[in-house]
């Protein structure tokens, strides 16, 4: 909290047509940290990823990134910006161009914005890279469907570190692999992370992946943040009910005593968010505010805080 | 989740072998051969047409007519008595550089047409209305208004069949690029920073090549069949020059009497469109990164 912050949202919102995706998300990355977006599918996650990268256009709110305002930048300038901020997708068969080898998948980022002086200079970092992700410099000549797919996310993270990003968004990055090759790309990313000093904005439905990632974590609901706060309140004393039942449904987890509530049926269309409090109709404590109030972020110490009415009392 | 995991899953070798590379696929695929090396044959004939026909196809010498076909006149002689190999044989000459121009220039306006409006929303409101226009004529229909309209000339075929066949494989290259341009990569592509230009020629474009390939095999083949159609009806090229529809046209009234009149000529047609219409079969297959993996 005491680094200055890296990445900055207020108030970013995002419908399309009607139905409001993200709603108000304020978020606040400190540089060379990991921040945790988790949520169940359908809460508005992997869309705050893109508007942050303007990969899509928010439709209200400000994004900052470091001293830049990107909502300002368009054109040249924004695809020049896009060296300093990278991202990792979910399958790493589907953001890789099959038609492209290793190579010039590793050597693109770097033509484009004008890194290294020629190709040998980049085909040289693109080995490099490729060591660095622990894939054999022969890799660079064959193409994407001759590796596994913990292979296939090596490049990808290897294609995302080779503009030197300062911030890194990865969007549900290991949710596509075998869960042991999850852990591997996990130890991986936390390594490059360690290695190079870059943020990373971590996208993810798993707590307990958010867990061995992040410092910092915020909870989605509905396109709106319910609670967060470092790692450790988040998991110790979650506040807010929906973080609270998110926890206890995690397998194996020493809360899953029955003592909190599970969670109940599915998350409700954003094409009709419920009034006053999104989650009230999942919530096992809703009373009669919760439909009529939305409620505010209550500041819980250590930088936590949670949107919920219970906490007035 | 430990070190030693994560270096073995590194060292993994790389899964597949070396995958074998287009043309290696391409020649052990018989009916890709067989067609390419049939349409090769035929522009051998074309371009080498009086070397191995020597003479004026058009002249008249009744006292052969209606020759059968035999040592003299591989493909016996027509009503006039003349020779229906050469007429074949040098007929080739037309048929496949309408088809090869026609399909050269519709599939490139196509494909330039069909990046643009798939990619660009303002773009293709206009650009499919226009085509929507167009295609509401029938296309035999259409050619032959544009045709009378030119006067018959080689040029006349060419520009009414493009007229004609540059709506369908618009329609085909810009359906390939709404489902492309859906894709991750391309949303990789530019959150990396690859310039808009450069998505279009790395990404957009290789990825749609091999339905355009196919279709330009279609395309020629619809040319060609076109040109016959709009000589046989009278529209095509003019009286005095020859090509297969053109030689068709005469030879019905004697199919009874001199059935080889029309075959020979129907014959060539016939192997040409099958050879183009194969050999996009097979590109087809043979284009299609995850077709090719399992052989």
């Amino acid at each position: 909290m005491s680094a200055p912050a890296l990445l900055e949202t207020k108030g970013l919102t995002k419908s399309f047509g009607n139905v409001k995706a993200v709603r108000d998300v304020d978020l606040s990355i400190p540089r060379g940290s990991t921040f945790g977006l988790v949520g169940e599918s359908g809460s508005g996650k992997s869309t705050v990823a893109r508007l942050v990268l303007r990969l899509i256009e928010p439709t209200s709110g400000e994004i900052r990134f470091g001293e830049t305002d990107l909502r300002a930048l368009k054109g040249d300038k924004l695809r020049r910006q896009r060296r300093k901020m990278q991202m990792i997708f979910q399958d790493p068969f589907g953001s890789l161009n099959l038609r492209m080898t290793v190579g010039e998948t590793l050597t693109e980022p770097q033509s484009v914005h004008g890194l290294g002086r020629n190709d040998a200079e980049r085909r040289a970092r693109g080995e490099a890279l490729l060591a660095e992700v622990g894939l054999p410099a022969a890799a660079m000549d064959r193409f994407p469907h001759e590796f596994s797919g913990g292979q296939r996310q090596r490049i990808a993270i290897a294609r995302a570190l080779a503009t030197e990003p300062e911030l890194i968004v990865a969007d549900e990055p290991v949710s596509a692999l075998d869960v042991s090759v999850q852990a591997q790309i996990l130890n991986l990313m936390r390594d490059m992370q360690a290695e190079h000093g870059t943020t990373m904005l971590f996208i993810s439905h798993d707590l307990r992946v958010v867990q061995y990632m992040c410092d910092q974590i915020a909870v989605m609901y509905l396109g709106e943040i319910m609670e967060r706060g470092p790692r450790h309140r988040i998991y110790e004393m979650p506040q807010h009910p929906y973080t609270q039942a998110l926890l206890s449904s995690v397998p194996g987890s020493p809360k899953e005593d029955g003592k909190r509530a599970k969670l109940k049926g599915e998350i409700p269309s954003a094409h009709s968010v419920p009034s006053g409090c999104a989650f009230r109709t999942r919530c096992p404590h809703a009373f009669d505010r919760c439909k009529v109030e939305v409620p505010v972020m209550h500041q819980l110490g250590e930088g936590q805080e949670a949107a919920c009415h219970l906490l007035d009392r | 989740m430990t070190a030693a995991d994560t270096q073995a899953e590194a060292r993994e070798a790389i899964r597949a072998p070396r995958a074998p590379s287009f043309l290696q696929r391409f020649v052990r695929n018989p009916t890709a051969v067989l067609s390419f090396a049939l349409l090769v044959a035929f522009a051998l004939m074309a371009i080498f047409a009086p070397l191995i026909a020597p003479g004026d196809p058009m002249r008249v010498n009744p006292v052969v007519r209606f020759t059968p076909p035999g040592a003299e006149y591989f493909f016996g002689t027509d009503n006039l008595g003349r020779d229906v190999f050469r007429i074949v044989v040098h007929g080739s000459r037309t048929t496949l550089l309408v088809g090869l121009v026609v399909t050269v220039i519709s599939m490139g306006l196509a494909t330039i047409l069909g990046l643009l409006s798939g990619f660009y929303r303002a773009v293709d409101v206009i650009l499919m209305r226009f085509v929507d226009g167009l295609m509401a004529f029938p296309g035999i229909v259409l050619a032959t208004a544009a045709a009378g309209f030119l006067g018959p000339a080689i040029s006349t075929v060419i520009i009414s069949l493009t007229i004609v066949l540059i709506s369908p494989s618009l329609r085909v290259v810009r359906g390939q690029v709404l489902v492309v341009r859906e894709a991750q990569m391309i949303e990789a592509a530019r959150a990396t920073g690859v310039p808009t230009g450069r998505i279009f020629r790395r990404y957009i474009l290789p990825a749609v090549m091999s339905p355009i390939l196919v279709q330009a095999s279609f395309i020629f083949s619809a040319a060609v069949l076109g040109e016959a159609a709009l000589s046989f009806i009278g529209v095509g090229i003019g009286p005095t020059d020859i090509s297969w529809g053109n030689a068709l046209t005469e030879a019905r009234n004697y199919i009874s009497q001199a059935p080889w009149i029309v075959i020979f000529p129907g014959l060539a047609l016939m192997l040409t469109i099958l050879a183009l219409n194969l050999l996009g079969d097979s590109l087809r297959d043979l284009l299609d990164p995850r077709l090719a993996r399992r052989r």
